[in-house]
Parts: C-alpha cells; structure tokens; sequence
C-alpha cells in the first residue's frame, strides 16, 4: 500500500533570501535609530503637527525625530495584506484583483515616462493621451501584467491637470488595477470621484478599491507637503498607497547597499507612522527604485544588478515586517528595445520573481524610467511567463520520478508514446509564444526573423485588434467632464506653455 | 559588540529542500541498483563486477553501497590550474561558487567577420581561445565547435592543439578514443611538467558523454578509463532529453541524468579513488511543438538547479548548462535565454557552467553571444555576491552627517566604497539618450560585435613553453600519418 | 610648462584638497602671475579630468574631488585675479523651482561649474521665482541655471525666466534649464538660452554661454 509521508519537508517552489534575520534586524534597529537621532523633514504643517501631538520631537519647525516606540505602535496597526480589485466588466464582474501580501508576485507597469516609442515610426517622442490609452489597451491584452500605471504622462493635455486625462486614457484602455499618480489632492480627489462613477458608486469602493496611489519621500529623508497631503487624504478615503522613495546609492543615499537599505526603510517607516496615526488600518505598500547614480554617466540606474539586489533585500525586509512591498523590474537603461533591454529585464524580472514580493512595477520602462516601450512592455510578458514556468519548481513525487515507467523504457528505449509523458508534457512545459524554437531551415523560410521584429508584430497585432469599448459614451461623457471642469478651474495657471 | 549574529555571504537560493534530496537521492540509487545500465564496454563490466556490481550480461546494476562509496571518494573541492599558474585564471570548485565557460561540438560556427554561419575550420578554435582567455567572467575553454576541414577523426585534437596555445584559462578537452586522448594529455603534461607535475596541477578536464536513457557507451567509458588511468579530472554528462529520452517530469529527468552520471563516477572512482569527477547533464525538454532539444527553455535552468542541488547534497560538483539559446541570430531572444539560464547557474553555484555561447539549440558556435553572455556573467555575480551589512555599511553615522536634504556625492564614505560596491558594465550602455544618439544610436549588438573583433585584434594570451609547441606540432604529424595508414588500409 | 604648474595640474587631477593650496601658494611664491597659474596649471588639469571621465576612466566622486581642489586653490587666487582685472568665469546661480524638491542633479551641475571655475552660488530647492529674482539683483550672476524633476514643476522655470523679464533683469543674465523631463526643445520654447542633457554638459554649456568655451 502506498503510505503518506511524515516529517517531510517540501520545497513547493525555488526559495530566495538575501538576508539573514539577524540583518533584516540589523537594517531595521538602524532604521530607527536614524528616525529618532536624525530625524526627518517634514513640510507639511498638518502632518507635523499630527506626529508631534503623539510624541515625536519637533526641532526648527519641520525636522521631526520619531521614537523607536511610535514605529513599533504603527505596526501593529498596519495591514499585513492590501487588496486592490480593477474595474467591472460589462457584466458588472470586476475580475482583475491583487492581493498583495507576503511570498505574492504581481507584475505591473512603470509611470508617467516623459517620453514613448511611438509604436508605428518606432520613433522616440513625448507621450500623449492616445499613447496612454494604448500601453493600457496592450497591458489589458498580456496575461502576465496585473496592473497598470501610466506608461508615458499626458502631455498634451493641460499641464496643471494631467493627472485626471491620465486616468481617463487608462480606464478606456484597461479594466486591470491602477496605480495613479496625482498632481496635487485635488487631482486625486478628483481621480477618486471618477473611480466612484466608473464604479458605479462608493460603495463598490468600500468593497475593495480600484486603484493605489503612487507618492514618494524625497531622498535622504525629506518628505514633500504635497505628497503628505495626499498621504492623509489617501488614509482618510480608504486609497491604498505606495510610499516609497527612490535612492541613488552614492549620491541621495549612501554608497552601500546596506546603507541605502536603512535610509529607504527609514523614509518608508516615517509615512508608516504618520498614516496609521492619522487612521489606524490605513493601506500602505512600501519599498521602492532603490539603486545607484552610475558614477560614470550620473544615469540613475534601472537595469543595474545593484537595482535588483536592493529590491530582493528589501522584499527580505518587508516580509519580516509583514508589509506589502512595491518592488521593481522590466526595465532598462537601453534607449531602445534591444539585446540590453532583453539582457537587463531579463536578469531583475528573474531576481523580482524569485523573492517574491509583491507589486513588481515598471515594467516596459527603457532609457532610465524616461522612457516607455511597447515593444519592451510585450516582451516582458513573455520574460515574466519564463519566470513564472521557473517559479513552479520541481514536484518530487511518486509520479514524478516514475520509477517505474524509467524501468519500463529501460535503457536505451525511449518515453515519447509513454502514458506517462502523455499525462505531463503539457502542464510540464512552458510554451513560448515569442521565442522561437524552429530549426534553421524553417526560420530561415519564415524570414530570417530576429525576435524583436516578432515582437513589434505583437504590438501592431494587439492595438489594431478590433475592441468593444470598455464603457458606453455615457459614462465616458462623465468621467471627461471631471477632468474638463478640472481644466476650468485651472485655465489660468497654463500660461500657454504645452509641452507638446 | 555583536554577537550570535549570522549573515549570508552572498545570496541563498533553494529550488528542493533537504528531505527532497534525500529522496531523488535514493531514487537515483534505486535506478541504479534495480534496473541498471547497458554498459558498451567489457573492460569496464568486469572492473565493476569485480567492485561489487551485478551484471547479466551488458546490464549493469550497482548495489547502492557502491555507489555511496564512490561519492565518497570524489572530492567536493579541488582546483583546475591555469596552465601558465596565474593565480587569477585558477578554478577553485567547491561549495558556493559558479564557474562559467563555452561548449563544445557545434557543426557551425557565427563568422565574426561576415557574420554568416558556415561549417567551423580549424582557425575558429583559435579566435575562441582567445576571446575566452580575454573575457573576465569566462572561466574555462571550450571550443564551441567541431573542426571541419580536417580528417574527421582528428577534429577533437586540432581543437585542443589550437586552443591550447592561444588561453593559459583551464580548457575542457573530448575526444574520440584512446589515441586522440592520449596526443591531448601529452601537450598538456608536457606544459604541466610531466605526468607527476600535471596530476598535483592538472591544467586540462577530460570530458565525456554517455547516452540516455541508461547507457554507458563504448566510446564515453574508453576515455574515462584513459582520463581515469592518467588522472585527468572528468567531466561525464549525459544529455537527456525530457519527454523523449527521459521521463518529461523535471524530478524523473534529473534522477536519470544522475543515474547514468554515477554509472561514470562508480567506475571511475574504482580505477582511481579520489579522481575529480563532475556529474552533469544538459537536462532539458523535447519542444513538443518543433521537436528539438531545447537550449533556451525555462526548464533546462530549473532541472539544471535541481540537479545542482542534488550534486551538492551527494557531495560532488556538477557540469552545469548556460547561456545558451534557442535563437538562430544575436538578437534578443539569444540575450533573454542565455540570461536566464547564467542567473539560474549563478545562483544554484554550481559549478562549471558550459555551453556559454551556444545559439540555434547547439548548432551553432557564437562568439557574440559568448561575449554578451560574459556581461550577463559579470551582472549576475553582482547580485550572487549579495549584500554586506555591518556597522560600516549600515551607514547609520554617514546618514546622520548628511542628514535631510543632503547628498552624498562628495562624502568620504562614498569615495571608499563607489568602485567595490557597484559593478560597472562594459556592453550595457547606461549613456543618456543624448549621448547615446551622439554615439551613433547603436543597439547592444553591434557594441558586442565590435567588443569580439577588437579582442582578436588586441589580445595577445601568454605563450606556452617551446617544449609544448613542438610537441604540438610531433602530435598532430603523427596523428596525420596514422589516419592516412588507417585509411590507406581500410581501401 | 615650469614643473611648479605641472605639480599643480597632477593635484587638481588626483583631487589633492590639502596640497592644491599650497601649491598655488608656491607658485605664487615663486613669482608665477595669476592668470597663468591658473590657465596654464588648473584648467589643464581640469581639462585632463573632464577627457579621463569622458573615456569612463575618472568616476563622478573622483571628478567631484578634482573640482574641490579647483576650489580650494581659486581662493587663493580669485581676489589676485579680481584685482589684476583679470576676466574670471563668472558666477552661476543654481536653483531647483518652486514646488520641487529634487535637487541631486542641480547639486551635480553646481559641482561641476564649481570644477570648471565658476563661482556657484546655491539657492537650494523649491525656491520661488521671486526669490531667484532678488538674488540676481543681489549677487550679479552671469549664469542662471534652473532644475526641476517633475512635468508640473517644469513650468516653474517658464514662471522664473518669466519673473526676470518683469524685473529687466533678463537681458543680464543667462538661462539655463535642465533636469530628467526637461529636452532643448523645452528650453527653446521657455526662452532660456540653453539646456544640459547632464552635469557635466551643463558645465560645458555654462563655459559656453560665458564665451569660454
């Protein structure tokens, strides 16, 4: 008969750790030491008043030292686990849901790129509404991507109120979940009201929300007053948000990556305390772009080996401080979608994958984060799909070492009309949809193709896919009126100065 | 003063945990010992008969004690020595550390100059050589190619005899039989010193192959009795192809490659207890879709991690696979495998990774794709080394004396650590688009292109002794006369 | 090139701080005028640093160093050279707009004008367009150079040069732009004078836009 096995411990997937406990504390004892000796600063009024009126030391107005013991109390407010759930389809079902919590991967884009490839003159030029709207509608058809962010900043509408266009360009081109950025509260009040229209309400808010907000610390330690008034208003309206800084090791952090590890924490931590403060239970998601200036050519590195190893050890860090984290891959400092882009999205996509955590964004970034790709956003999907076949690991089961059917073949046969690869192959191997496995006859009568010609053709395929829209005219006659009243409100601020 | 306080030194990366090695362990002992192997060799049946093993007649079983007492011979650490004793192209296998280097055997061969394929000539081992003796992160030397325009028996030596002279980095030899084996060992002792000099400083592997499913052949264990009788450490590696030669579950092709590897290493311990012996594999899967063996797939890094592990657990180094490609041109399909599968090997560190510059699923030798995967290289052991935390890299004082606001471009702090603590890239271009257009625009490629013809322009590798040339030179006279009076004969 | 310059021109390569004074000072000593001790031995050295980073053979913290000991020794020498009338590079004026609180990339290229001569006087960051208005009545700059992060605060530069233009101060100075968002076709269409992809082409276009270069 066959018995179950006992003390036996199993690897159900590849395991990755950068850091031992013992320096995941190393990291965060130093952490605290710096936010309750140095301190940070804060200039936002509201906020420093917030943090003083709990016990944290004020010095010159806005240089704020929190103690060790207001970190502590934050956490054990704070959310182990943050749920965003991406719009409802013309069934009313919302399908696309994250939930980000430790040892959970989900891959998403990067943000408000000044620049695009234009994806018919393979040209480099600044972004505008239509680009926005296409990246989304690309993301929406990858089954690899879990949210979206704005590949490119609208730059052709106003200025002042971008932030509202950007929105609207991304929810006609997907129903996944959303990570925005704001121009100001304002903006993302009004971003927020458009979510309740394209909801159908608050109430479906309440259940779980479509979008995250993206807002950062300034590096070392500085924390913008705009930023932390978006920061409360997002714990006041149940927003999840991303509070995480961008370091460059050597120059806005310190050279080590260690150090850039405890600054990072540090900047983090400081929004933890503040947020759980202001509403105990608010959702925040840590971690962020943390690499080096490149001290040859000042670039602030995304496709660095350094990149990746800072984010792997920081998802270290945030799952034994049990916080959702916002980690980094699918990007490049290539300027074009080529060997490097492959080679560096590749290698941070592996490494991202591998540790696990959680809300991995910028995907499709090349040239530093200045610029985004479709071509790079497609083949990423196919990169992601590799990692993910990795992922699975090795079962090591009775059925998966067939010691039988290997006795049954015996040497010298072989296992091709085995019942037992016939039961496997199909769940066992991963099938590329990009990568091209032909021998050299069959490639070279198919057009010689290097991959990134096949890829190129992806892109076209999708954008010029017939598509129902996402919402009725209604609805989007709604949602554009928010940001044309936005634009009313502000025309004077515009001076003429476009961008494009 | 800290104490009880445990860092990692570099980055701890696990695909099985331990009770699962113990298992595929055992499974592989269970093959071995209830169904066994043809063994193609008499010589070699009755050395293993005589050790313990049941054999009816050409199969093989080994009781499993046979098997644990070979692994028990095998070291886990040794060195493979540069052939000119510069101390930084010594190969140190043991625990934790990734060796890289290229393949053998490809029909054809990227000319650098044309860029066309077309069949590998004799030159060509000469161009790798080089390339590899320049490149950093490429470790050892293969020949990434079969030599065409020479008898075809004769092929494995001219590779040797050309590669030999032109990078003083280990080289991973194969052959046909005895003879091309024996005029290979003899430019290497020669160089070494003599037989007694090269067994404590072996500068050269021997490498062999079985076949899947299960078989020792004639030729693999002919040359492991040669390399086993003269001490040459051993790479035996069969290529077992899952869902056509061996089971298409990852954890059944990986007992198997162990199986046929630990056939090798039983025999090869019994002639010369104590030999370095590499277990391997290229274990990958059968492309259900194009039926062919698949160098670019996911799968080959993960049953490569795999096997790796279970190397490890028996306490052996493994002949690993990498940085190869399914990809018929350098684009970026051949940058994404070949990434893949170098980070996978980086981080499983196990131990010498071949193959590096395979393209078009082992068709095809590439010098481009051996150069750019040397960056891949250079990038995934940045991330393997992983991170240092003490007190100096925490930074906590550095922070403070910045404070808010601050930078840290000008800090003492900075100006110590800036050249240790980043890896700096030599084909990944981190330029602003400014500078880049300025550049002419160029995509990886054509800066890999012109990486590898600058180094077979520049790069002069450190000579071998006289002795050796002429050697050389009496080997493949030799070997000449005897294929003409073989071939004279069988007319 | 007496050995004296030579000396100096090696110090300001290695970024020699303590020594680089001294030299100058021993130059001086030796009765070497000015304007050539600091053409003919610290600008070659400054040259030198600028071709070896351009190759990728000096790193920014060693570039950052040399312009440190450039100056430490113009301290000794830039009241000698005021008084010869002697024509120095000039000041710069740095500042990252109103709104916007990264300011690693306006700290890079005040460093680098910093290396190749200038006088650089630092406003910090979010710094309003009135504030930089009152600086240039008050320090007299040749050179001002704006930075910003953010497509939003990008129009703060428009505000600024704007902000010079009402106060008549713009025709007195130069403007130059630069940051990740910011491109020359940005700049043109703001008005300013000119725009740096990087630190050290900002550094290039503020010789330039002095005459210097």
């Amino acid at each position: 008969m066959e018995v179950h096995k006992v003390n036996y411990e199993v690897n159900a997937t590849p395991t990755l750790q950068i850091l031992t406990e013992d320096e995941i504390e190393a990291i965060y004892f130093s952490s605290l030491r710096v936010l309750e000796e140095t301190g940070v600063r804060c200039y936002n009024p509201e906020g420093v008043d917030i943090l003083h009126a709990h016990g944290a030391h004020v010095e010159d107005k806005n240089l704020v030292k929190v103690p060790s013991w207001m970190v502590e109390r934050a956490r054990s407010t704070l959310p182990k686990k943050v749920t965003v759930v991406g719009m409802p389809d013309k069934d009313g079902k919302r399908k696309y849901r994250m939930d980000l919590v430790k040892n959970s991967a989900y891959w998403g884009t990067g943000s408000d790129t000044p620049y695009t490839i234009d994806p018919y003159t393979l040209k480099r030029r600044r972004s505008t509404y239509q680009d926005v709207k296409n990246l989304a509608i690309i993301a929406e058809a990858l089954p690899n991507i879990d949210f979206f962010m704005s590949l490119g900043i609208t730059q052709d509408t106003a200025v002042g109120t971008y932030d509202r266009w950007q929105y609207l360009a991304m929810l006609e081109g997907t129903n996944k979940p959303i990570n925005i950025t704001a121009v100001d509260v304002e903006g993302l009040r009004d971003q927020l009201e458009m979510a309740y229209i394209r909801l159908g309400g608050k109430e479906e808010w309440k259940k779980a929300p479509a979008f995250s907000l993206y807002i950062e610390p300034v590096s070392p330690l500085s924390h913008d007053p705009i930023v932390i008034g978006k920061l409360l208003f997002c714990c006041d309206n149940d927003i999840p948000f991303v509070y995480t800084p961008c370091p460059q090791a050597g120059a806005t952090a310190p050279c080590t990556l260690a150090g850039v590890l405890v600054q990072a924490l540090t900047e983090s931590l400081f929004g933890i305390v503040l947020s759980q403060l202001r509403k105990p239970g608010a959702q925040v998601i840590i971690g962020g772009l943390l690499s080096q200036m490149d001290m040859q050519t000042t670039v602030m590195a995304y496709g660095s080996p350094e990149m990746a190893l800072l984010s792997a050890a920081y998802t270290d860090i945030t799952k034994w401080l049990m916080v959702p984290m916002y980690n980094t891959s699918g990007c490049s400092d290539a300027k074009m979608f080529d060997e490097q882009a492959a080679m560096e999205a590749t290698l941070n996509t592996f490494i991202a994958g591998l540790i696990g955590g959680n809300m991995i964004h910028d995907v499709g970034y090349i040239e530093s984060g200045l610029t985004s790709s479709p071509d790079m956003l497609v083949a990423c999907d196919e990169i992601i799909g590799m990692v993910k076949r990795f992922l699975q690991g090795i079962p090591v089961t009775r059925e998966t070492v067939p010691l039988e059917t290997i006795d049954q073949v015996g040497p010298g046969g072989h296992y091709l009309g085995t019942d037992h690869t016939l039961r496997h192959f199909k769940t066992e191997f991963w099938k590329p949809v990009l990568m091209d496995r032909l021998d050299w006859d069959r490639w070279v009568k198919a057009g010689s193709k290097p991959m990134r010609e096949r890829v190129h053709q992806r892109v076209l395929e999708i954008l010029q896919a017939e598509r129902e829209p996402l919402f009725d005219e209604k609805m989007y006659k709604e949602l554009r009126r928010i940001c044309e009243l936005a634009d009313e409100r502000h025309k004077g601020e515009e001076m003429g100065i476009g961008i494009v | 003063m800290r104490t009880n306080y445990r860092v990692n030194s570099g980055t701890r990366f696990h695909v099985f945990s331990k009770d699962q090695l113990e298992q595929l362990f055992w499974d592989t002992l269970h093959i071995l010992e209830y169904t066994g192997l043809d063994v193609h060799h008499e010589e070699a049946r009755e050395i293993l008969k005589k050790a313990g093993a049941w054999v009816d007649g050409i199969r093989v079983r080994l009781p499993s004690y046979m098997v644990r007492k070979a692994l028990s011979m095998a070291p886990r650490s040794f060195t493979l020595w540069a052939r000119d004793g510069d101390p930084k192209k010594n190969i140190h296998i043991g625990p934790g550390r990734a060796y890289f280097g290229p393949g053998p055997t490809c029909p054809n061969f990227i000319d650098p100059y044309t860029l066309e394929r077309r069949p590998y000539v004799k030159g060509d081992a000469e161009l790798v050589a080089k390339v590899v003796d320049a490149l950093p992160n490429i470790d050892f030397c293969e020949s990434l190619g079969s030599i065409s325009d020479v008898h075809v028996d004769l092929s494995a030596l001219y590779e040797f005899a050309y590669m030999f002279p032109n990078t003083s980095k280990p080289i991973v030899a194969w052959s046909f039989r005895w003879d091309d084996s024996e005029a290979i060992h003899k430019i290497a002792i020669t160089e070494a010193g003599g037989q007694e000099a090269f067994e404590r400083r072996p500068n050269y592997v021997h490498y062999c192959e079985p076949v899947s499913p299960l078989v020792s052949t004639f030729e693999a264990l002919d040359k492991l009795i040669f390399a086993a009788r003269h001490r040459v450490p051993l790479v035996f590696t069969p290529c077992p192809i899952a869902g056509a030669t061996a089971p298409c579950t990852l954890a059944g092709l990986i007992a198997q490659a162990a199986a046929e590897s630990w056939m090798g290493l039983t025999l090869a311990q019994t002639i010369a207890p104590g030999l370095p012996f590499f277990m391997g594999g290229v274990t990958s899967i059968l492309d259900m879709q194009t039926m062919i063996f698949s160098y670019g797939a996911p799968e080959l890094a993960l049953a490569e991690c795999g096997l790796t592990e279970l190397a490890h657990y028996a306490g052996i180094p493994l002949w690993n696979t990498g940085g190869c490609t399914d990809s018929k041109t350098l684009d970026e399909q051949a940058a994404i495998e070949g990434s893949f599968s170098v980070m996978a090997a980086a981080l499983c560190g196990g131990d010498l990774t071949h193959d590096v510059g395979y393209t078009e699923s082992a068709m095809t030798g590439s010098l481009f794709q051996l150069c750019m995967m040397d960056e891949a290289i250079g990038w995934s052991r940045r991330v393997t080394r992983g991170i240092e935390v003490n007190e100096e890299t925490l930074a906590v004082e550095v922070i403070k004396s910045v404070g808010p606001n601050g930078h840290y471009l000008r800090h003492p702090h900075t100006r110590k650590f800036f050249k240790t603590e980043f890896w700096y890239p030599t084909l990944c271009d981190r330029h602003n688009y400014e500078e880049w257009s300025a550049a002419g625009s160029l995509p990886m490629r054509e800066r890999v292109i012109a990486k590898v013809r600058e180094i077979l322009e520049t790069h002069t590798p450190p000579p071998i002794k006289k002795e050796t040339r002429d050697v050389i030179e009496k080997v493949l006279a030799d070997a000449e006369a005897r294929v003409k009076s073989t071939d004279t004969k069988k007319k | 090139m007496s050995k004296i310059l030579e000396q100096l021109a090696t110090a300001i390569i290695e970024g020699d701080i303590d020594n680089t004074p001294k030299l100058v000072q021993k130059a001086l000593d030796e009765g070497l005028e000015p304007l050539s001790i600091l053409n003919d031995g610290m600008v070659m050295g400054m040259n030198e640093v600028g071709r070896r980073f351009k190759a990728g053979e000096m790193f920014v913290p060693e570039v950052l160093m040399s312009a440190e000991a450039m100056q430490a020794g113009l301290k000794i020498l830039r009241p000698l050279l005021v008084s010869s009338g002697a024509k120095l590079l000039g000041k710069v004026i740095m500042a990252t707009v109103q709104g916007d609180l990264h300011d690693i990339g306006k700290n890079l290229v005040g460093m680098m004008c910093e290396g190749a001569g200038f006088e650089v006087i630092d406003l910090g960051f979010d710094v309003p367009a009135e504030r930089i208005v009152q600086a240039v009545k008050e320090h007299k700059p040749d050179i001002v150079g704006l930075s910003a992060l953010l497509t939003t605060t990008m129009r703060q530069m428009a505000y600024t040069i704007k902000a010079l233009e009402e106060a008549g101060l713009r025709d007195k100075v130069k403007v130059m732009v630069g940051g990740a968002p910011v491109d020359a076709e940005f700049a043109k269409k703001i008005g300013a004078d000119g725009y740096g992809s990087n630190a050290a082409a900002g550094a290039e276009l503020a010789k330039k836009l002095v005459g210097a270069a």
